[in-house]
Order: structure tokens, then C-alpha cells, then sequence
């Protein structure tokens, strides 16, 4: 039993690092973007930078990052610059199928059986104040002014 | 097989295939979906002790159909970047919580009760803290909404454990009403600017769900509306007033958290 759990862990993690890594087409990766519109190819992530190019609808475009409302993209002739958002949908090559059914599908929470006493006696992790600020200043997550 | 090795597999199973993008498709006004046999008697938030035990027999449901993540590391991230966006804006007062449940549908609701559960495989979804807490944030607004209770009726609960609990798996079911959806996701774009993370977050979010099948998601989180609808009815006021706003992303501890909680 505790040789099985010593070579378990690192495979688990491992299978991890890879997902994660985005090396195969998993949930993780946004491997194309797809415009939806004609839209100005930009030097910048801003409306007012000057524009490369005029790319049109239905132009393929691998996406390299993202800052605010745009992502920055490399189109065809490896151009690179940045577009709206908004001006684009992400287009997963390939596909999920969706095919892995689960207990929280249709099926799995008709037939689930409630449990009611669990429900109430679940004990979930609530962090003080204190904590709340240690984990924001941690990462310079500082409140903003919504509009 | 863990719920990550089984994603793992699946992906590596299907990397040949090819995929097709549905063309983009213009806003609808939200139409909620009706509740055929659902108690008509539930309220929409008039009555505090009829929707917390809504809310809670729905929890005892999703108890049931799957088990709560046993990495108590990512529990604890999810909770606090849960908390830290409820400490920013004031929110209506619940029994607030942040559960995981181990499963691979991407699952995300917000029960009456201010419980918020997500699923693992939502976490395997995301890309960064920023993401998690829109899909969070999300969440939040719905229990606000009362995305789950909305347009059900008012009065007394069923009588008996089998119905309470057939009422609360018919809410699942029925999934959050469509215009609660969509009143929470642009709450929700306030939320996580307030609170600090890049509300640009949550329609990128959007726009890779929009991507995946619908089997991929549990049908307790599908609304009457679909995400590229759900990311029309943002395009005004993501141009309007969030243009220019930018925030905190935080990939390396998003990364960081999901993989520590694999010890």
C-alpha cells in the first residue's frame, strides 16, 4: 500500500504540469482565435495605437497573451500585434467532445441521493480578516474604483 | 483514476480531431425557462427560511452526486479569493461559503442558501486567479439574483423530505432563470474590478466556454442562454465602461495553488 502511494503522486503531478503547461489541446489552451468582425491589427492594447493592419472577418489568429480588453496575436505573414476582445471567439482545435459523463450531468444528480446531514454538517474553510489581507497584499491585489 | 488523470487521458484521446466554430450570434433578450413541477409556493427572497432550505437540500443534492475535493489547499485558495470579493462590495446576507466538489463537468452555482460551489473540473477550465474569480464572482451576483428561485412562486415548502428534495432537484435542474444570469454577470464585472482583478477576466472566460460543448458543463450551470449570448448582452457595457480598466491577472499563484493542493 505504501509503495503504490509513493509512485502515485509524482505521475499525478506530472499529468498535471503537462496539462497545465498547455503541451496538449487540454481545457487550459485557446489555440485560435477566430474574428468575428473587421478589426484594426494594432502596434498596442490601446484604440488610440497605430494600426499594422485591417484584418478581416473569419481571419484566424493564434493568441500569444492577453492585457485588459486585448489580446495580443499573431496573424498571418507572422505579423503580431493586438485586437479587441470583444472582436474575436476562441475556437478549440480540436474540440472537446464532452463525452466523460459525471455525477453532477443530468443523469448523475437525478439520481443522486441527498444528503442532508452532510449538507449540515460540512465543515468549509472561512479565513479571518486578517488572512483575507495577508493572501490580497501577497500578490499586490489592491481594491480598484468600479465605475 | 483521479478526475485529472482522467481530463488528461480524454484530451490526449481526442487531440485529433478537428473543431468547428458556430457563427457568432446576435443578443436575445433573456427568457427564463418554466418550472413544470417545481413547489409554486417557493419565494424569490420574501421568505429567509424557505429559500435557506431550498438552498440547502440543493447542496445535500450535489453531496450526493459528488464528492467534495479533498485537496484542502485548493479549498482554501478558493475561499479566499471568494471572500476577498465579497469583502469588496457590500452583498445581501447569507450563510456565504465556498465549497469544491470533485468532478469533470465544469460546474459553478449559487445556491439560495449563499453557498457557492464549483466543480474541479471548472478549476481545470481557468487559467489564472483572475478567472476563478470571475467565475466566483459570478456565482455570487446569481445568489443575489436569485437566479435559482426567480419566477418559482411563493408560500409554503412540500410537506415532506422526498418532495423538499424533488423540489430542490428540479431548481437544479432547471438551471439559474436566464435574466438573473445576465443582471449577475455585469454585477459580477463590478465585483471583480472592485476587488482588484482584471474584470477583462470574466468575458475571455466566457469566450473559451463558448468554445466547448455543452457536455462539457454540468446542466445545473446552463442557463436559457448561451455563453456567445451571454458575452452580447456584455458588449455595451464592457465598451461603455470598462474599455480602458485593467486589474490584477495572477497566473503564477493560480498555478501554484492548484498544483500545491495535489499533496
Amino acid at each position: 500500500m505504501k509503495n503504490e502511494n509513493v509512485t502515485r503522486l509524482p505521475v499525478r503531478k506530472l499529468i498535471l504540469i503537462f496539462l497545465l503547461g498547455g503541451f496538449i489541446p487540454s481545457l487550459q489552451a485557446a489555440p485560435v482565435l477566430l474574428l468575428i468582425e473587421d478589426a484594426h491589427l494594432r502596434v498596442g492594447p490601446a484604440a488610440h495605437m497605430p494600426a499594422i493592419e485591417v484584418l478581416a472577418v473569419d481571419s484566424e489568429l493564434v493568441p500569444l497573451e492577453r492585457s485588459g480588453g486585448w489580446y495580443r496575436v499573431r496573424a498571418d505573414q507572422m505579423l503580431e500585434g493586438w485586437v479587441p476582445v470583444l472582436s474575436v471567439q476562441v475556437v478549440f482545435r480540436p474540440e472537446m467532445d464532452g463525452a466523460e459523463r459525471t455525477g453532477l450531468d443530468r443523469a448523475g444528480l437525478a439520481a443522486a441521493l441527498p444528503r442532508p446531514d452532510d449538507a449540515a454538517g460540512l465543515e468549509i474553510y472561512t479565513p479571518t480578516t486578517r488572512e483575507l489581507y495577508d493572501f490580497a497584499g501577497a500578490a499586490r491585489l489592491t481594491p480598484g474604483t468600479p465605475p | 483514476m483521479s478526475t485529472w488523470v482522467r481530463n488528461g487521458l480524454l484530451c490526449l484521446c481526442i487531440a485529433s480531431l478537428a473543431g468547428c466554430a458556430a457563427a457568432p450570434q446576435a443578443p436575445a433578450p433573456p427568457v427564463d425557462r418554466p418550472v413544470a413541477n417545481a413547489p409554486p409556493e417557493v419565494t424569490s427572497g420574501r421568505n429567509d427560511p424557505q429559500r435557506d432550505a431550498l438552498g440547502d437540500r440543493m447542496l445535500a443534492v450535489l453531496l450526493g452526486a459528488a464528492p467534495v475535493e479533498d485537496r484542502p489547499q485548493v479549498a482554501r485558495y478558493v475561499a479566499l479569493v471568494g471572500h476577498w470579493l465579497l469583502q469588496q462590495v457590500p452583498v445581501a446576507e447569507r450563510n456565504w461559503r465556498f465549497l469544491v466538489l470533485e468532478d469533470a463537468a465544469i460546474f459553478q452555482a449559487g445556491l439560495p442558501s449563499g453557498c457557492v460551489v464549483i466543480s474541479s473540473g471548472l478549476l481545470e477550465s481557468l487559467q489564472s486567479e483572475a478567472e476563478l474569480a470571475a467565475a466566483l464572482a459570478m456565482a455570487i451576483e446569481q445568489v443575489q439574483a436569485d437566479a435559482y428561485l426567480r419566477g418559482t412562486g411563493a408560500a409554503s415548502l412540500p410537506g415532506t423530505e422526498s418532495g423538499l428534495s424533488a423540489a430542490a432537484l428540479e431548481l437544479l435542474l432547471r438551471g439559474p432563470a436566464a435574466s438573473a444570469v445576465q443582471q449577475a454577470d455585469q454585477s459580477a464585472l463590478h465585483r471583480l474590478q472592485a476587488a482588484g482583478y482584471d474584470p477583462w477576466a470574466l468575458p475571455a472566460l466566457l469566450q473559451r466556454w463558448a468554445a466547448l460543448p455543452v457536455g462539457a458543463f454540468s446542466d445545473a450551470t446552463l442557463s436559457g442562454l448561451d455563453f456567445r449570448q451571454r458575452l452580447a448582452l456584455l458588449r455595451a457595457p464592457l465598451n461603455a465602461e470598462y474599455a480602458d480598466s485593467g486589474g490584477a491577472e495572477i497566473g503564477q499563484r493560480f498555478r501554484g495553488s492548484i498544483l500545491q493542493g495535489t499533496d
